[in-house]
């Protein structure tokens, strides 16, 4: 910065005074994803994640390729049962204990989307490894409001240890920013809706607020160079938790220029949603919600990248609600009772009844010649296969979308034993257009998937 | 300026270059068992080649360890931080792995074997005397946030309020550098709150007194208003002195606003906005050490410290009063300041310390978050829960501002109840919805926090009690020797009784520890979790569960019995000292923000020490954390790198 002339690069912002929160002070939207015609839309990806396992015999179709029935726990999802491919045999090495012992559970999530093995530890020192949704943030994540989109219902515990010696970090996170932080992620949905969109009701009228606004970025100017002085005093893993807080402040610089850039009216389907102060008590609503968070910003072009941890891992709610008293993990050590087998699935089926919803919704917004679920990749699934045994391979995972008609849905893909979930991510990303040479444990693209 | 430390007039009581080696430190698991420790070097040798070698030898050993030419406690040492991660796999029971071919040691094999690897590394690293950590750098956490805009601004706004909740690390608590995590969502809400804060600021009356020191008037300039200012402004909000060219960029930010738009408001919001979001604000930032040696840290440094440690908020005036006359560092200056903080005019501060120690140490502040009680359990209401989860806060509390022993913890005569918890309790008299002291002299089952419901709820189940649980909980939280996991794949409570009658569930318990890999840990846990077993889930006294009578005998493995919470805490006290360390730990790892390593426990044993000859009072445990090396000084550390530098030479108090 010349200090002389601190705002000589910027224009003022039109703040218009729909919001006391910065990043979207002129809560205005693109209309890029919407126009359609000039542009095929853009790719989105998202990756829908469970705890504790899954009931594999209700959730793994039977027959291979395109004439598959759908077992119990998908059934759900018949209505969009065209747009998924269910992805049978595909595994994360690196959450196996690999001499590092017990922490299953920590493990199985701080591997899920990295293909890294978490370092264990409670503390002492965090790190696993940069997650796909990351990567693709970081490779594409500029061309939209926000690089990407992190939500959850459960803050977690927040004691220094969460499974067998792993810190709670790992349990309680899917998406890591690099190896070291992962990405804290939102859950309450009123809060995640006005970050995306500005909040109506409590709007800061005041002349001065407004007028104030217009020199934010000559405050985030500031910060940089100021910052800049410190981090030439302080080494190593220090400076590293600078750049943290400076990379983010870059990202809110960046998000503002882009706001300007994108100076459109405000969809008036956004005020058709009626949000809850708190968080709803019912977790049904409280997933559904969240989920609309993420096709709204998905709608809107705010980002093309999304994670959602429907649970924590390890996570030992109960579902009292469905006729499940136990809390899920403890549930998940069956030791083969069939009674608990039998209320594993239905917690499963719950879920997969929530992401069908989810994905329903995406295929009710028309986009372009189709809908919007056609330009995305969600990703669903769990980090282990059986709760009781802790087994890494044959995950359960599928894939809806057709990723902007590179992917022929509709169909159950079995692969070969100890095929990387990280093929997976490497050729996901690849739709993204972040070309990646090798992604975690990827021993290459995935095949069969992508025509 | 030398910067030796032997020139420092300093005596701390803690920094010795001998380690302890009087202190018995028995914990209540070993005292249980029959045989006799040998802890030696030729046992130890004996238990890796008995145990270890057959995987880790050449030619292929596993994992790459190849442990068969360990022979001698020097080879330890030199691989000291190897060692810290084998000897933990071993205390966990993952080492040697549960497989069919490779033998298992005894659990009093294991153990003996654990201690050695311990002392071993313990004496070595203590040595050469104590050796602090090198300098801190660590955003606030949310709570020190908030503090921090509180006390500049002087406003009741709670700033950190939008911010997501900090993860824990370190010791278990949320002010750890290593897990202060900073995603894009901090830097939005810092700035939004940056604003708001300041908003509120210039609309308050009382607030501004605080911190708009001058307006611009006929004879005094805006620019000059804006000085004088920031003048009080900048130090208070970076905790300590600023240079001019500091303050000349923040003046620099006043101008250019000024110059486009000429409010003195406007430009002033925005200077006192910038300031609320530099990284000198948001972080605790301490010089680094270039030395090859450790160093005190800086007067101002250490007021933050002791500041963020005792009140977690930055320090007050006159404690950067006392910094800057450079007197902090005088043992006895240091001190008086130690106890004017914790007095009554800074109880809101203090009693933020003991909320924010005790929860997360002794784990209640899942209360009503992720745990809560199932609905069939009856009487749980939210006057309730907060009766529950102020009782530990202000009951310890009382034992920071009034110097009380720590062994209140175990067992006291008084408590702090509000009024739903005292019909809870059954204790008569007239209570208020704010918690009220009371003595319990006539309450035989409370007192203590193994008596506090609270503490009883969360280590059950959300349906029912559960001795394990609380077994567990004593071990791992007032001991500091948790077991370990459990195996995967082990069958639970409910499989092991099927096919048999009904029985009550400490039956079904002894069913489960006749199964000997069970029986292995759960005849240390079990027992202690019985003997709680007339307080119900929510800590209410019982005499019967689900029809059957409670039976609350315990024995232990080495034929000790004892019979209910009052003979637990009696067994607790005699055996006192794995208590003591364990709390002394956690509060030093509180204080440093960080986890604690061998060099560290030196530093434990002798605050432990000193507790001892302070009749285990609050106030010697505070004093001997603050007055600690590790509190005091910090290590070298390379300054491109920022590797610790460990081959210095340590302190020594002439």
């Amino acid at each position: 910065m010349n200090p002389k002339h601190p705002l000589a690069r910027r224009t003022f912002l039109r703040g218009l005074g729909t919001s006391m929160a910065l990043p979207m002070l002129d809560a205005m939207l693109p209309t890029r994803a919407l126009a359609g015609n000039a542009k095929p839309a853009p790719v989105r990806m998202a990756y829908l994640f469970v705890p504790n396992g899954m009931h594999m015999p209700d959730w793994t179709p039977e027959r291979e390729g395109p004439h598959f029935e759908l077992p119990k726990i998908l059934k759900t999802m018949e209505p969009i049962k065209r747009d998924l491919t269910v992805l049978t045999g595909l595994t994360n090495d690196k959450g196996r204990g690999n001499g590092d012992g017990p922490g299953d559970h920590a493990r199985s999530a701080g591997v899920f989307l990295t293909g890294v093995q978490p370092l264990k530890s409670e503390g002492a020192e965090i790190r696993a490894g940069v997650s796909v949704d990351q990567v693709a943030a970081q490779g594409v994540g500029h061309e939209t409001r926000f690089a990407s989109l992190e939500l959850g219902t459960e803050k977690g515990r927040q004691s220094g240890k969460c499974d067998s010696g792993y810190a709670c970090s790992y349990s309680n996170n899917i998406s890591w920013r690099d190896a070291t932080t992962p990405m804290t992620k939102e859950t309450n949905p009123r809060l995640v809706f006005e970050r995306l969109f500005g909040n109506q009701n409590d709007a800061e009228q005041s002349e001065s607020a407004v007028r104030r606004r217009r020199f934010q970025n000559s405050i985030l100017d500031f910060v940089l160079e100021d910052a800049k002085r410190i981090h030439r005093k302080v080494g190593g893993k220090d400076r590293v938790k600078l750049d943290e807080y400076l990379t983010a402040v870059r990202e809110i610089e960046l998000r503002l220029e882009r706001a300007e850039q994108d100076a459109h009216q405000r969809p008036e389907y956004l005020e058709s949603f009626d949000l809850p102060d708190g968080i709803p008590s019912s977790y049904e609503e409280h997933i559904r919600l969240m989920g609309d968070m993420m096709v709204l910003a998905f709608q809107t072009d705010m980002t093309r990248i999304a994670t959602f941890m429907l649970a924590n891992e390890g996570s030992n709610k109960s579902y009292r609600f469905i006729g499940v008293n136990e809390g899920h993990h403890s549930l998940s050590h069956h030791g083969g009772d069939s009674e608990k087998l039998r209320k594993i699935s239905d917690i499963n089926e719950f879920h997969a009844r929530q992401v069908s919803y989810i994905l329903q919704r995406l295929k009710s917004i028309p986009e372009g010649d189709g809908s919007l679920l056609d330009n995305c990749m969600v990703v669903y699934g769990a980090g282990i296969s059986d709760g009781n045994r802790h087994n890494n391979e044959n995950l359960p995972i599928l894939l809806a979308g057709k990723a902007g008609g590179a992917i022929k849905p509709g169909r159950h893909l079995r692969y070969h034993f100890e095929t990387p979930m990280s093929n997976l991510y490497l050729s996901m990303l690849d739709q993204m257009g972040v070309h990646q040479a090798r992604f975690g444990d990827s021993t290459g693209p995935i095949t069969r998937l992508f025509t | 300026m030398n910067h030796s430390p032997s020139r420092i007039e300093i005596t701390p009581a803690t920094a010795f270059s001998k380690p302890l080696r009087h202190w018995k430190l028995i914990p209540l698991t070993l005292l249980l068992q029959t045989t006799l420790l040998v802890d030696s070097q030729e046992s130890g040798v004996r238990f890796i080649q008995s145990y270890c070698v057959s995987c880790h030898q050449p030619p292929r050993p596993k994992g790459k360890l190849d442990f068969s030419t360990v022979t001698s406690e020097k080879q330890i040492v030199s691989r000291a931080l190897d060692w810290d991660q084998y000897v933990a796999r071993v205390r966990q029971g993952e080492m040697p792995p549960d497989d069919e071919d490779v033998d298992q040691p005894s659990h009093d094999e294991r153990q003996t074997f654990v201690r050695w690897i311990e002392s071993t590394l313990r004496e070595a690293a203590c040595e050469n005397g104590i050796r602090p950590g090198p300098a801190i750098t660590r955003r606030l956490n949310r709570s020190e946030y908030s503090a921090s805009v509180r006390h500049l601004l002087d406003i009741h706004f709670d700033a950190g309020e939008a911010l997501p909740d900090d993860g824990a690390g370190g010791e278990g608590f949320d002010n750890a550098a290593e897990t202060l995590f900073l995603s894009p969502i901090h830097a939005e809400k810092y700035l939004e709150a940056s604003q708001t804060a300041v908003e509120y600021g210039f609309a308050d009356t009382r607030s501004n007194r605080r911190f708009l020191t001058a307006q611009p008037s006929d004879t005094l300039s805006p620019q000059a208003a804006a000085d004088d200012i920031l003048e009080s402004f900048l130090p208070r909000a970076f905790r300590r002195p600023v240079s001019p060219e500091e303050h000349q960029a923040y003046r620099e930010v006043f101008d250019s606003v000024y110059h486009k738009e000429p409010s003195f408001a406007l430009a002033l919001k925005t200077t006192l906005s910038a300031v609320l979001v530099s990284p000198k604000f948001l972080f605790i930032i301490e010089e680094p050490n270039p030395h090859p040696h450790p160093i005190p840290v800086s007067p101002h440094e250490l007021a933050t410290r002791l500041a963020y440690f005792l009140w977690g908020a930055p320090p007050d005036d006159e404690l950067q009063q006392v910094a800057t006359e450079g007197r902090l560092h005088e043992s006895e200056t240091l001190r008086r300041q130690m106890l004017r903080m914790l007095e009554d005019p800074h109880a809101r501060k203090v009693r933020s310390f003991a909320q924010n120690f005790i929860e997360q140490w002794v784990g209640t502040r899942v209360l009503g978050r992720e745990f809560r009680p199932d609905p069939s359990i009856k009487g749980y209401d939210s006057e309730l829960e907060g009766g529950m989860k102020y009782e530990p806060v202000f009951f310890f509390h009382e034992i920071l501002q009034e110097n009380r022993s720590l062994l209140d913890l175990i067992q006291a005569d008084y408590t702090y109840v509000n009024r739903r918890l005292a019909r809870h309790y059954g204790i008569q008299g007239t209570f208020r919805e704010q918690p009220k002291r009371v003595e319990i002299t006539d309450q035989p089952h409370r007192g203590g926090l193994l008596g506090m419901a609270a503490i009883l709820a969360i280590s059950s189940h959300p349906h029912r009690t559960s001795p394990v649980l609380r077994g567990k909980w004593i071990l791992d939280t007032l001991l500091g020797d948790p077991p370990p996991p459990p195996p995967p794949d082990v069958p639970g409570l409910e499989a092991e009784a099927t096919g048999r009658a009904p029985t009550s569930l400490r039956e079904r318990l002894e069913v489960h520890r006749q199964h000997p890999t069970c029986a292995n840990c759960h005849d240390r846990i079990d027992p202690l979790g019985f003997s709680l077993e007339n307080y119900d889930v929510l800590g209410r006294w019982r005499t019967t569960d689900q029809g059957h009578p409670i039976d609350p005998q315990a024995s232990l493995p080495d034929g000790t019995s004892f019979s209910g919470p009052e003979a637990l805490k009696r067994l607790l006290l005699d055996r006192k000292e794995p208590f003591l360390k364990h709390l002394t730990k956690k509060m030093l790892g509180y204080a440093l923000s960080r986890g604690l390593t061998h060099e560290d426990y030196c530093a434990v044993d002798e605050i432990v020490t000193e507790l001892g000859h302070n009749g285990f009072r609050s106030h010697a445990l505070l004093w001997g954390v603050i007055n600690s090396v590790p509190f005091r000084y910090k290590a070298g550390s390379n300054p491109e790198t920022g590797v610790t530098l460990n081959t210095a030479e340590t302190i020594r108090h002439d």
